[in-house]
């Protein structure tokens, strides 16, 4: 679980269009057991990524973009790189 | 949303990428042409500064055009990588043979022009990725038929 249960963040790239696009800014809760259909921010390496949650299967989260056209099926990942589930776009 | 907002003005928040490194399907050359073409404006800049008595703010410019000269042939570099790791298959060594060849002069391109202030290197970068942005462009057409 995360220390801080609020994070901020701002999105780069065109994956996860129309719902998210460059710039915006994402405010994340942390304290959270991600679920199907969650937007979350995760981590691989030293880097933050959002994608959608496709579903979670053998304690492994399949995630994925919402801009078909862009992206495909991801993953998995492990639910301890999951940062948090976006809350909120401002 | 306007509190959100003004914190995020004093203490920025990390950058998340809806993008990531794991195969799914967005590449594009773009993004290297502009960086390599920021790197020929930088030394357009640069070379135009005064070379006796600059004042301050001629100095000023010279630090922040050298930095973001480095900083884009840097992000030229990355994006290059992603295209030549990521994106081409060895069948597209069948239609482009010298795809390599091509890859590595650009990348070696991209570390000459952080080292060096030379708009022949600058011209030399931005005609390499204008030559791999085309070479994507067919293996892209190629790929849809």
């Amino acid at each position: 679980m995360k220390l801080s249960p609020l994070s901020r963040f701002i999105v780069h790239d065109r994956s996860m269009l129309p719902n998210f696009s460059p710039g915006d800014h994402v405010l994340t809760f942390n304290w959270i057991r991600a679920k199907a259909g969650e937007v979350v921010v995760f981590k691989i390496r030293d880097a933050f990524y959002v994608k959608r949650v496709e579903k979670i299967k053998d304690n492994l989260i399949y995630v994925t973009g919402d801009n078909k056209q862009e992206s495909s099926q991801l993953g998995p990942i492990d639910a301890r790189q999951i940062i948090g589930k976006v809350i909120w776009k401002y | 949303m306007r509190i959100l907002r003004l914190i995020d003005s004093i203490f920025a928040p990390s950058s998340v990428y809806a993008h990531c490194d794991v195969p799914c399907g967005i590449y594009d050359p773009k993004p290297a042409q502009i960086a390599a073409e920021t790197v020929v404006k930088m030394v357009e800049k640069i070379e135009a500064l005064p070379k006796e008595n600059p004042t301050v703010d001629d100095r000023n410019l010279f630090v922040r055009a050298v930095f973001t000269k480095e900083e884009h042939a840097r992000r030229c570099k990355e994006e290059l990588l992603i295209l030549w790791t990521d994106f081409f298959k060895s069948e597209h060594l069948e239609l482009f043979p010298n795809l390599h060849e091509t890859f590595w002069k650009a990348a070696k391109l991209c570390s000459k022009n952080k080292q060096e202030v030379s708009m022949e290197a600058a011209l030399e970068l931005k005609k390499a990725v204008d030559e791999i942005a085309e070479i994507f462009n067919k293996a892209k057409s190629t790929a849809k038929k």
